[in-house]
């Protein structure tokens, strides 16, 4: 099992239900979850990140206020070394392309498996030579 | 020596006798003396006499073998009379002209001067004078006089024909011309036609040239003037042969025009050798030249007429409908196709304006602009609307040219073509095509949302589902999953009817389905669910208050109630899911506005957050969050309130929005008051009821722009079993009208482009006897007036009140 106890995860998504999901499903990897619920907190939560330091972040694409692509661009000048999994219920083809060519490291539609989670949060975490 | 003296005197008397006598007689003319009676009885007449009338004067002295009177031509005889006369009593000279007839039976011309003399023993009166030759003088004015009056009539006179006979009678006057032809040469049949011949012995209409007199004149190009044995010379040298009678003189100068021989004219003498002379011959060469010129001329205008009757033809005939108006706009001339597109007959037509004769009302302006561009040297090239006699509207492409006589516009010239096949098809095409650009559009944008709406809850559901059968998860824990995926069911059905319902309203399948309504019935409904909803999800902070306008527990309006509802849910679950504290208020109010009649109107009001002010305009356009890129304000499809603005207006209402950020949002549907009856007594209700009114075989044509008011005449007549037409607007009427078998039309007056008011006057142009009542916004002063004007048979207001209507329609459909 992955063990991810001393890794810090920031869950961007306004559905409580969807983050509850994703700490249930982490559950087992003991990572440390934090949540926000939209673009704006996220920013501010990372900006308030002094000592310490966010692991990796699961950003949703559709928020009220900021969308996930304006968060990326922002994350991406602050913090270019946090790998950010793009986790988007939009599933239509392109959207993975536009994800990753936004910056995006990973892309993940909704609905997806726990495993399919667990896996590209090891890849992403856990980069192999 | 008186002797001497007086034998002196004889001698000198004698002597002036005899000179007096040399100078008489050498006088180019005649002496006389006269008594002044009706015979002009001669007393002396000098030896002129002979040279001027032929007679010898021991003839005419003292009456003996004729009279003086019988002389002078019949016809001057009273008039010399009356002039001799007047100046003889008024005791003055005379000096006049008049005409004689020779011994050889000539016309002559001849000049008298004279005086009366009295004799004072018997106070009878003696005239004295001289008479001379007055022909050359005369006949020189005579052939200005004619040459001047052939010339003129050439002009004057239309048929050649007229002219020729014009030239004969005038000619006449100072030639014998009792034979007298005019031939006309066809040189590739060497033939020679007479279009105008008067002859005593013989009757042509053509014979070859060869060798006549007329064909030699022609060949030669040079006049002849020959007499009896100078023909008969012609003849036996072989030059000439003689046809038909042989005339004792024989004159024809050719006709020629433009250096050409056209043919010749021709006068002759049967009886008199000496009928024509050398000077007539001329006289006959300058009447050939005329008589040429003339002939020439009439050709030239023959062809132009026939070339403008060819033109006449191909305008008549053509398949283009061409009209030709004046610089004021009137219509000059149409053809036989205008009189069949516009069923103007040219009597109609001519003299009208155009713009009042084929332009329909409504493009009484675009009409004037154009006549106005054709005459200010514009070409106009159009697709339109014109109108037929009978009020028939016609598609028609049209070309305006102006008519340029000279360099300036005199008119101009219209061509019309009927489009209306070509319109119709031209249309359908238009919306298939706008139709199909929608739907690719939508079926994106639905894809789009179908897609992230449903994923979302699927998400949860599949994800709790997958996490329950973990072992390691606790019972606590999957009944909490249980929880989210049962709610999450439920967001998905939600969405799911959701958009179904949009996929209605976009394919025009959704029907809304008109129904007595218990308005307060089913407000405390919703009263009682929301109140539910409320506490379960805890917002003990919000008040939820109802509004019943109406006490009456039964209140019934007629609407579609299942469609109300959902709007009114819909909008009260937004109000619930805004507001943390304050309260909602929903209900309704009836009002009663000035030219709309009676509505009633809904409202949801909360105090919760509010809408910014410049999303209001966009709140209602569908799938707006998703077009919007990738921000989402609130949960939910986006589609809330585009269906409930598209469910209210297939009920004839109209949804709006008033909010303030941070103060709240009311909502109001407004729907028209249709109710049974007023005072809605069961008794008025069963008269409509248990009358069985069986209108099967009609057919009731509904003019209606609103979808809704059609959809409640729908609902109210579906009873009568008629049959309903339904036109979206004036034209659409005006259209079914002509082509479909009605027997009532309900006319709704306010429609856009053309109104009820022109419809019904067109419809009733072409079918006096159909009739159209008119439905009329109740309170509006002047609406029964002007709709009676035009022509409707009946008004009601509205909203319609069904018995009313009822009545109404049993009146009109017989």
């Amino acid at each position: 099992m992955l063990d991810l106890s001393d890794k810090i995860i920031l869950l961007v998504d306004d559905d409580k239900d969807f983050c509850f999901l994703i700490k249930m499903m982490l559950k087992k990897t003991q990572a440390q979850l934090k949540f926000v619920y939209n673009g704006e907190e996220a920013i501010n939560f990372m900006d308030q990140q002094v000592n310490r330091k966010v692991d990796l972040i699961l950003l949703d694409i559709q928020m009220p206020l900021l969308s996930g692509y304006t968060v990326i661009e922002i994350f991406k000048k602050k913090f270019p070394d946090i790998p950010v999994m793009a986790v988007t219920a939009f599933g239509m083809i392109g959207e993975r392309e536009k994800c990753l060519k936004s910056g995006f490291d990973e892309y993940l539609s909704k609905p997806f498996e726990e495993l399919n989670l667990v896996n590209l949060i090891d890849r992403l975490l856990n980069p192999r030579a | 020596m008186k002797e001497n003296h007086l034998m002196k005197i004889q001698e000198e008397l004698k002597e002036s006798r005899r000179m007096l006598q040399t100078l008489i007689s050498n006088l180019n003319g005649m002496v006389y003396r006269c008594r002044s009676d009706r015979d002009w009885s001669i007393e002396y007449i000098s030896d002129g006499c002979f040279e001027i009338t032929g007679y010898h004067p021991e003839e005419l002295i003292d009456n003996s073998k004729l009279s003086y009177n019988d002389v002078i031509h019949e016809d001057d005889r009273e008039r010399v009379w009356a002039e001799v006369q007047e100046k003889v009593n008024e005791d003055k000279p005379f000096t006049l002209s008049y005409r004689i007839i020779t011994a050889d039976k000539k016309v002559k011309w001849v000049k008298e001067t004279g005086v009366g003399i009295r004799n004072s023993e018997n106070n009878s009166i003696l005239l004295e004078g001289f008479i001379s030759d007055a022909t050359s003088e005369k006949r020189n004015r005579l052939v200005r006089d004619v040459v001047f009056e052939i010339s003129k009539s050439s002009y004057e006179t239309e048929s050649l024909d007229e002219l020729l006979s014009i030239t004969h009678l005038q000619l006449g006057k100072i030639i014998d011309a009792t034979n007298f032809f005019v031939a006309l040469y066809n040189k590739e049949t060497d033939s020679i036609t007479l279009p105008y011949h008067v002859d005593f012995k013989d009757k042509f209409a053509s014979f070859p040239a060869g060798k006549t007199m007329t064909g030699h004149v022609i060949k030669t190009k040079e006049p002849i003037l020959a007499n009896e044995k100078q023909i008969s010379k012609l003849a036996e040298e072989g030059v000439v042969d003689i046809v038909g009678t042989p005339a004792k003189i024989w004159l024809g100068v050719p006709l020629i025009a433009e250096h050409k021989v056209i043919g010749a004219i021709v006068v002759q003498n049967y009886t008199d050798p000496t009928c024509f002379t050398e000077s007539d011959l001329s006289l006959m060469m300058f009447v050939a030249d005329q008589v040429a010129g003339l002939i020439m001329r009439k050709n030239t205008e023959d062809k132009l007429r026939k070339e403008q009757a060819y033109l006449d033809q191909l305008y008549q005939s053509s398949s283009e409908t061409i009209l030709m108006i004046d610089n004021n706009g009137v219509v000059k001339s149409i053809n036989k196709e205008f009189t069949r597109l516009f069923g103007y007959e040219e009597s109609e037509a001519i003299g009208k304006n155009i713009d009042e004769m084929i332009v329909p009302r409504y493009l009484s302006d675009e009409g004037v602009r154009n006549t106005n561009r054709a005459l200010t040297n514009e070409r106009v090239e159009m697709e339109s609307v014109r109108q037929h006699k009978n009020g028939m509207l016609i598609d028609v492409s049209i070309l305006v040219t102006p008519i340029f006589i000279e360099g300036g516009i005199v008119g101009a010239y219209g061509i019309y073509r009927d489009i209306t096949d070509r319109k119709r098809i031209e249309k359908s095409l238009i919306i298939a095509k706008e139709k199909a650009e929608e739907s690719d559009r939508l079926k994106s944008a639905f894809l789009s949302n179908m897609s992230h709406e449903i994923r979302t809850p699927m998400n949860a559901i599949l994800g709790f589902s997958g996490l329950r059968s973990d072992p390691e998860s606790s019972e606590e824990e999957k009944n909490e999953y249980i929880e989210i995926i049962k709610e999450r069911g439920n967001d998905l059905m939600r969405i799911i009817s959701d958009i179904i319902d949009v996929a209605k309203i976009e394919s025009g399948q959704l029907k809304i389905s008109i129904k007595d309504c218990k308005v307060n019935r089913l407000l405390e409904d919703i009263h009682t669910t929301f109140t539910q909803i409320k506490q379960k999800q805890g917002k003990n902070n919000v008040d939820l208050i109802i509004h019943l306008e109406v006490p009456d527990h039964e209140f019934t309006i007629l609407t579609d109630p299942q469609r109300l509802r959902q709007v009114i849910t819909n909008l009260v679950e937004n109000a619930l899911k805004f507001t943390e504290s304050g309260a909602i208020e929903f209900g309704y109010a009836i009002k009663e506005d000035v030219g709309i009649g009676k509505s009633i109107e809904f409202f949801i009001e909360d105090s919760g957050i509010g809408i910014p002010q410049e999303m209001h305009a966009v709140i209602f356009e569908r799938f707006r969050q998703v077009d919007d890129s990738h921000t989402r304000t609130y949960g939910g499809t986006g589609l809330g309130l585009t269906i409930c603005k598209n469910l209210t207006h297939l009920m004839g209402g109209e949804l709006n929005l008033q909010s303030e950020v941070g103060k709240g949002t009311r909502f109001t549907i407004t729907l028209p008051m249709w109710t049974i009856s007023s005072q809605r007594e069961e008794p008025a209700e069963d008269k409509t009821k248990t009358k069985e009114r069986d209108w099967k075989e009609k057919v009731i044509l509904i003019a209606e722009d609103e979808e809704s008011n059609y959809t409640f005449l729908e609902h109210v007549l579906k009873r009568t079993g008629v049959k309903l037409l339904w036109a979206q607007n004036g034209m659409e009427a005006v259209n079914i009208a002509q082509t479909e078998k009605i027997d009532l039309i309900l006319m709704d007056i306010r429609m856009p482009g053309m109104d009820g008011y022109e419809a019904t006057e067109i419809i009733k142009k072409g079918n006096k006897s159909l009739p159209i009542i008119a439905q009329t916004a109740y309170a509006l002063k002047g609406e029964k007036e002007l709709s009676i004007g035009s022509g409707c048979d009946a008004y009601i207001s509205k909203p319609i009140d069904i018995i009313e209507l009822m009545g109404l329609l049993s009146t009109h459909l017989k």
